[in-house]
């Protein structure tokens, strides 16, 4: 174990963070994800009442047999990473397995969604909002300029003064979890659902407050990942910094912080998002006369898979 | 505020917008210099054609209730249509009586429909 570099145990500091927040993730949301749009809903698609206390238990019974499935897998290729000692691989573990989660997901909804509702409600009256949604009332512009200007100062730091040590592999993905994260920001603000006809203006404040939910998690990973980043820009720049052994914790302590800043906005939001959409017709449940029945947000979605796609392939480029 | 479609509706969807955001104006929800959101914004929340809301806007503007600027948003400009001739104003009027009159509504009924209707206008933010 003690062949291990600096930059291994920060991976492998960074991985146990993860796992702590995917074993919280799937006890306190995944588990019981199917339910959270009330009795009346599976998965967002509505079923007739009684259903849990029939058919609704297998239902149950084969999501939650999947998830777990699903978790064996990840902690089997995890477990393999680590006995191997080939520590370089966690990164490509971490991603892979949110994409992988992701997937499974996605499967799984869409697998209900062809089956238990395959012929969801078409409503014909739908709703929109007239309120103008600018990206400056949802991103602010200082702190995109403040993390450029740290990710560029990270950048000519390891340029000028990186030492034999630096991976260039590292400094490139992590830029990319930092910076194309933008694009998929920009997608959400832009994109929306149709809003049914009834109780217009809960539903309309439903889908504010998950685009600002998504907006705050998705920052908040980019501030983890910039500590990181400035962590190891200073370790591979300046010597001395190694020989600080405060300094090491203090960055440890700092990315620590952030982190649990980031459960605390996730497992807070995604609580106040299950009340707010517990009495609600989820936006999956029904298609509108000109639109199908959206699983969320396009532009969300379509931003998504794009930066998860290009996160892979960095991965696996730099793994060749 | 909001803006409600129908697909049941007997006008065209673009004529359904340039309704409501007319109701809108005359009831005094969308004030004078309020600002309403892009054609791409409106057409995407909807899941409609661009060009569906393009048109309405673009009608919108002809009738003198929007002012659009190239890449800008588009704006509310007033709070009454062009000058207009009262003839031309009338006539969605008198097709509508004809067709209560044909429907065997009393004078009566229609005065109490037409009155309902213009206090409905009026009402400021009724969610109807």
């Amino acid at each position: 174990m003690s062949g291990h570099s600096s930059g291994e145990w920060l991976l492998l500091f960074c991985t146990a963070l993860v796992v702590l927040f995917r074993a919280f993730a799937l006890v306190r949301t995944f588990w019981n994800y199917p339910l959270n749009h009330g009795p009346g809903f599976f998965l967002g698609v509505e079923v007739a009442p009684g259903f849990y206390a029939g058919e609704g238990v297998t239902w149950l019974k084969r999501y939650r047999t999947v998830l777990v499935v699903q978790h064996l897998v990840e902690a089997l290729a995890l477990g393999a990473i680590l006995v191997s000692g080939r520590w370089g691989l966690l990164p490509l573990w971490a991603g892979g397995a949110v994409v992988f989660a992701v997937a499974i997901l996605h499967a799984l909804i869409r697998y209900t969604r062809a089956t238990l509702g395959a012929n969801p409600p078409v409503q014909s009256s739908m709703a929109v909002s007239l309120e103008a949604r600018r990206l400056g009332d949802y991103i602010s512009w200082s702190a995109e300029v403040l993390m450029a200007a740290v990710v560029s100062l990270c950048w000519a730091l390891l340029l000028t003064h990186g030492n034999a040590q630096v991976h260039w592999n590292d400094p490139v993905v992590m830029t990319y979890m930092i910076v194309g994260v933008l694009p998929c920001k920009i997608g959400v603000i832009r994109s929306s659902f149709p809003l049914p006809s009834e109780r217009t203006a809960e539903h309309y404040q439903w889908v504010e407050a998950q685009r600002r939910h998504s907006l705050r998690g998705m920052d908040s990973m980019r501030w983890f990942f910039m500590v990181i980043f400035a962590g190891y820009a200073l370790q591979h720049s300046w010597a001395v910094a190694n020989s600080i052994v405060w300094l090491h914790w203090l960055i440890i302590g700092i990315a620590l912080a952030v982190f649990l800043a980031m459960m605390g906005i996730v497992i807070r939001g995604s609580g106040r998002l299950a009340a707010m959409g517990r009495e609600l017709r989820p936006a999956v449940s029904w298609s509108g006369s000109s639109s199908s029945a959206r699983l969320m947000m396009p532009g969300f979605s379509r931003w998504s898979a794009i930066w998860l796609g290009g996160l892979v392939l960095l991965l696996v480029f730099f793994r060749r | 505020m909001f803006l409600t479609v129908d697909a049941d509706d007997k006008r065209p969807l673009y004529q359904q917008i340039v309704d409501g955001v007319k109701a809108l104006i005359a009831r005094g929800d969308l004030r004078e210099g309020a600002t309403l959101p892009s054609v791409r914004q409106v057409a995407g929340d909807l899941g409609v054609n661009l060009n569906t809301i393009a048109v309405a806007y673009r009608r919108l503007q002809q009738e003198g209730f929007l002012a659009i600027r190239h890449g800008a948003s588009a704006v509310v400009s007033s709070r009454r249509a062009r000058v207009v001739e009262e003839d031309e104003l009338r006539k969605p009027l008198r097709t509508a009586l004809t067709q209560l009159v044909l429907a065997d509504r009393s004078d009566r009924e229609i005065i109490a429909a037409v009155r309902q209707e213009l206090e409905f206008i009026h009402q400021k933010g009724d969610p109807r």
